[in-house]
């Protein structure tokens, strides 16, 4: 068995009332590409953040590389979240000299090769820079660094198609082997055929945590095809057809 | 890591404060020169609009270093920047440090520039202020020569009191940092109840500081301590203990909630 790279037990996080996770059970293997899926309101950015460190669980735990999140955790995972975390005022070339000066996995040439296929010159500043092309140097920086976990939420929701084959072909080929990458989306015709696993979140919960070609070849369906039928909202009918799925 | 991190925040600091010290240095240069003593204007209407300018300059000054030293916490740490700097592999304790060190220099910059901004409002001031040192330097060196052990303790007690006095700014500091850590721990509000946070603690530390004052006044054994040569270290040192006392209470609140309660949402 390979080496478990994320372990959630029975981890729990509130807003208020409202309970985002609930008990999540998960485990994450290393070297395998795990798609995060389910609906806005799921819990995917909450179960990332937690692994992040970016929010404290109200119940249970979650380890990364057997630690909790903090200093080790950190140096292990590259994160891209939902929205730009970059300052604005910065240059590109002072981004790239930032993540070299913490991250010690940082590969410059890598950053930098990235950049140039881009069109994406160094000394632009952030602010300068479209939304989409501000989205792709957050991306370059996050896949240049040889990490054991990329956290990546959201890494296609509101791109073009051609977009999304960029972020997607920059994210498999820039991964090292023996790491793993968590995408959370809600897009999964996009990443289907790139995913090892898939992860379904559904009210805060994991109902489903399996391989692709199990899930083809159990439910004879596609992973995206499942998520419909999963994730669908008032059609009558679907309640039976959930309990089909394995929690 | 501190250093790495020491040295972003002071570029993410300067590309703020810079401006505004080049307008408040520009301003006095202006008014120190009398560029537009020439113009049609009447001289007195110029003279008045012109050092209007200049204090509404040093107020700007005053103001935008405090707001930036807030800015710089609450942005850089509890908004999208927070993201990055949270997943930094580093010590919450050495993110906060940084901070807290970049904004003291630049408060202390800030006093150099309005000093420097005197200074050009009237050049000849120049002369003044370098035989104001020269004459404390003789002072100080003929009151050494006659009583070497009394000038000793008095440089001493200085030394302190400047020891109490670089502490109370961190504790300034720190004090913004808790009261925003405190009130990022709500779910709505967080600005306003920063400021409340803030306030509740004002509020509470002059209570101890009315009640250690009290007690220094009521009980005269306590009193007796302050009294001659020994007293002064004894107040120097006490000042010391206090200010660190509460920035040590302050870092710590801070660290605490950044890393066990950090709520990011």
């Amino acid at each position: 068995m390979s080496e478990i790279l994320m372990t959630c037990r029975g981890l729990t996080k509130r807003f208020g009332k409202k309970e985002a996770l609930s008990g999540v059970d998960l485990e994450l293997e290393a070297g395998r590409i795990v798609g995060l899926l389910g609906p806005n309101g799921s819990g995917k950015t909450t179960l990332i953040k937690l692994a992040n460190g970016l929010l404290s669980p109200d119940g249970g735990e979650i380890r990364i590389g057997g630690e909790r999140p903090g200093v080790h955790s950190k140096a292990m995972i590259s994160y891209l979240p939902d929205q730009m975390y970059v300052a604005d005022w910065m240059k590109v070339r002072d981004l790239l000299a930032m993540f070299q000066d913490f991250y010690a996995d940082f590969r410059p040439e890598v950053a930098r090769e990235l950049l140039r296929s881009l069109d994406i010159l160094p000394d632009e500043r952030m602010k300068h820079l479209s939304k989409g092309t501000k989205e792709k140097v957050q991306l370059t920086l996050v896949m240049s660094r040889a990490a054991r976990l990329y956290l990546l939420d959201e890494p296609i929701g509101g791109v073009d198609p051609a977009a999304r084959d960029f972020i997607l072909r920059t994210i498999l080929t820039n991964y090292s082997e023996d790491a793993t990458v968590l995408i959370s989306t809600h897009l999964i015709s996009d990443v289907e055929q790139v995913l090892d696993e898939a992860v379904f979140l559904k009210e805060g919960r994991v109902v489903r945590h399996d391989s692709v070609d199990d899930i083809r070849e159990q439910e004879g369906k596609s992973v995206d095809q499942l998520f419909r039928e999963v994730f669908a909202v008032g059609l009558p009918g679907r309640a039976e057809e959930e309990k089909g799925v394995r929690g | 890591m501190f250093g790495k991190l020491w040295k972003y925040e002071w570029m993410a600091m300067m590309r703020k404060m810079c401006p505004v010290y080049g307008a408040v240095l520009v301003i006095s240069l202006v008014n120190g020169l009398g560029i537009f003593s020439h113009t049609a204007l009447p001289a007195d209407f110029l003279e008045g609009l012109l050092a209007l300018l200049y204090v509404v300059a040093l107020v700007v000054l005053c103001v935008i270093t405090v707001l930036a030293v807030i800015e710089r916490f609450y942005d850089g740490l509890f908004k999208q920047e927070g993201y990055l700097m949270f997943t930094l592999p580093v010590k919450v304790r050495q993110i906060v440090a940084s901070k807290a060190c970049v904004a003291v220099l630049m408060v202390w910059v800030s006093v150099l520039a309005a000093f420097c901004s005197i200074i050009l409002l009237d050049t000849s001031m120049v002369h003044g202020i370098a035989e104001g040192f020269r004459g404390f330097f003789v002072e100080f060196m003929e009151a050494f020569h006659a009583s070497p052990a009394e000038t000793a303790h008095m440089a001493l007690f200085l030394t302190e009191l400047m020891i109490a006095g670089i502490l109370w700014c961190f504790m300034a500091a720190y004090h913004f940092y808790v009261a925003m850590a405190l009130g990022h721990l709500s779910r709505n509000h967080r600005g306003g109840l920063s400021v409340l946070w803030y306030v509740v603690i004002y509020v509470a530390g002059c209570f101890v500081n009315y009640a250690v004052w009290s007690l220094v006044r009521w009980l005269p054994a306590i009193g007796e301590l302050f009294s001659g040569v020994p007293g002064i270290h004894i107040l120097g040192i006490g000042l010391i203990l206090y200010h660190g006392a509460k920035l040590a209470l302050y870092a710590f609140g801070t660290e605490y909630i950044l890393t066990h309660r950090l709520n990011l949402e």
